[in-house]
């Protein structure tokens, strides 16, 4: 497969999300806001392209029996160096993100790609397999807090776009709301691709 | 060479031996990091709290370690902690790190007095752990905001502040609670009263 | 206002489920809860290994990293306690039990990446609970994921015979389900002093 191939495929005919079913925890908690979606989203990136990479290039080495541990160590180093970062250079959105950011460890799309790509495949393939997913779900991450933030705050990105004069939808804050967004995306997307069928 | 290497491979060490290296390897790279980054976040923690202080009695955070020197004073007496804040030679007033139990977690807090206890400055959240959205809606300026001037002490008494529906009117001792976060609300309240009362006996403030 | 054990525990299964608020252990809650006799084994196990987790963690912690200084490691280690403890539990039913491994060792793997079990010790470092808070925490979040897949597994087999939309068969309509339940879950919240 060419590059561009193994990246739109990982991104969106194999969507992490509404194709895959996998990484649904998190995009549904941090969703309640575009900002924290953005920055999870890049997290989510960051750890998939580097994991990705890493554990390529040690598949040949890896025993198969302490796969699983391994792959979860190297997956936990990456987020932890996260988790570093923003504490650091983005003390605002570490609080914000708070303990979701450890959650990017068992975002299943991680060891999901880890064990159906990285593991038999180049180093280089993997990576550009692990940025196309974490894209992909940075996308749907982007679309859901869109509408939740937009209805439920009035703003986006923090900028206020509907005036005083809208009621929020307090149910948009609250858990529901995401998995109602999330099932309509599906929805939307699986009706869609039907029709193309 | 490579049917060492093979063998090697498939020995009962090798697993043990893998993981350890990977361990060391990976846990040392972090290690590095945290160092490299420690004196940033205590310092990034410092500057906050800092600018806090200057915040609860109004003075300039632009340049927050000059104007912290020129105005704050940390005083430190036997169990007491707290700053003291100057102005043109006048007191202004007292700032209490404070602390409560809200209904997630621990909230922390800045609560600044006037030098007699009578009344509140101002207000501002450290931490808190609530739920974002409710009960996170105490860092919210409108609800910091019943506090600064706040009358605390009638009769001699510090009083405690009763809580009423977000939009009511308020007035007297009375503070509007955020709507469905009730909780989070009485333990800020409830954390203000607990901690004047136990300050203004320990400074042994006439009221 | 302290939060008494007890209440948390409730609180924990109803009004801040793990699943229905925090979000967390979706990924094998969506594909397992197809059947509610695997729902009942995957959920007792997840609400078994919660507990006990939560427990060791909150000793690992506060007696080795608190001491040593390195709590920015608290994710590697606590996965790596859990995963432990999931190897333990799945040699020592298999060696004790081997019925009950049949039936419940192919879900032991799947809770180590259960992202739910590592919340929870998160999220009871986060809100500075005592030890045995934290074990009320662990053990109520364990019953209300329980509660959550076994409700889900029931439905779904009841809509099985129904008609769907095209698009929304599977993950789509489980996740209405859920969202409709965590609805309802909202309700609750007036058990508990309010939040």
């Amino acid at each position: 497969m060419t590059k561009k191939q193994i990246f739109m495929t990982s991104a969106f005919t194999e969507n992490s999300i509404w194709r895959q079913i996998l990484g649904i925890c998190s995009a549904l908690a941090v969703t309640n806001l575009m900002l924290n979606s953005l920055v999870m989203g890049l997290g989510v990136i960051f750890t998939l392209a580097l994991s990705g990479f890493t554990i390529s290039l040690l598949r040949n080495y890896i025993p198969k029996r302490i796969r699983m541990m391994v792959q979860t160590l190297i997956i936990a180093s990456y987020v932890i160096i996260v988790d570093l970062v923003l504490k650091a250079y983005f003390p605002q959105i570490s609080t914000a993100l708070g303990p979701y950011v450890g959650l990017i460890i068992t975002n299943c799309i991680i060891m999901g790609r880890a064990e159906a790509f990285a593991g038999k495949n180049p180093p280089l393939a993997a990576m550009i397999d692990g940025i196309g997913a974490g894209v992909g779900y940075t996308f749907v991450l982007l679309v859901i807090s869109f509408v939740r933030e937009l209805f439920g705050f009035g703003t986006l990105f923090g900028i206020p776009i509907l005036g005083d004069w809208w009621t929020k939808w307090s149910i948009m804050v609250m858990a529901p709301s995401a998995f109602f967004m999330l099932a309509m995306l599906i929805w939307i997307v699986n009706t869609k691709s039907a029709k193309r069928g | 060479m490579v049917n060492k290497k093979t063998i090697f491979r498939e020995t009962r060490a090798y697993p043990v031996v893998f993981m350890l290296l990977i361990t060391i390897v990976f846990v040392g790279i972090l290690a590095v990091l945290y160092q490299l980054t420690l004196h940033r976040v205590q310092t990034y923690r410092e500057t906050q709290l800092k600018s806090m202080v200057l915040r609860t009695f109004d003075l300039p955070e632009n340049d927050v370690e000059a104007n912290f020197t020129k105005f704050i004073s940390l005083r430190e007496e036997a169990d007491l902690t707290y700053y003291e804040a100057t102005k043109d030679s006048v007191l202004l007033g007292f700032c209490f790190p404070i602390s409560g139990s809200g209904l997630w977690s621990t909230i922390q807090a800045l609560l600044a007095v006037t030098p007699d206890f009578k009344n509140i400055i101002d207000i501002e959240i450290v931490s808190q752990n609530e739920t974002p959205g409710l009960g996170g809606r105490i860092t919210e300026s409108w609800f910091k905001a019943q506090f600064k001037g706040k009358l605390l002490v009638e009769n001699h008494l510090i009083q405690q502040f009763t809580l009423i529906p977000e939009n009511d009117q308020i007035k007297g001792f009375e503070i509007n609670q955020i709507t469905g976060a009730t909780a989070s609300s009485k333990a800020v309240v409830d954390m203000i009263y607990k901690n004047v009362l136990k300050y203004s006996k320990e400074m042994r403030a006439e009221l | 206002m302290e939060l008494s054990a007890f209440i948390i525990f409730v609180a924990a299964i109803f009004t801040s489920n793990i699943l229905l608020t925090n979000f967390l252990g979706m990924c094998s809650f969506l594909s397992v809860s197809r059947e509610v006799q695997s729902s009942l084994g995957l959920g007792l196990a997840v609400f078994f290994v919660m507990t006990v987790t939560t427990a060791l963690n909150y000793a690992v912690y506060y007696f080795i990293l608190v001491p040593l200084d390195i709590v920015y490691l608290q994710y590697i280690i606590f996965i790596i306690v859990i995963a432990a403890f999931v190897q333990l539990t799945e040699m020592v039913v298999e060696r004790f039990s081997p019925l009950l491994y049949y039936s419940l060792g192919i879900f032991l793997p799947l809770i180590t990446v259960n992202c739910a079990i590592l919340g929870v010790s998160l999220f009871m470092i986060i809100r500075n609970y005592t030890f045995l808070q934290a074990v009320a925490y662990g053990a109520g979040s364990g019953l209300g994921w329980l509660l959550a897949i076994l409700a889900l597994a029931g439905i779904r087999q009841r809509i099985k015979e129904k008609y769907v939309p095209a698009g929304l068969v599977g993950a789509g309509l489980s996740l209405i389900t859920t969202g409709i339940m965590a609805l309802a879950f909202v309700g609750f919240s007036g058990i508990v002093v309010i939040q």
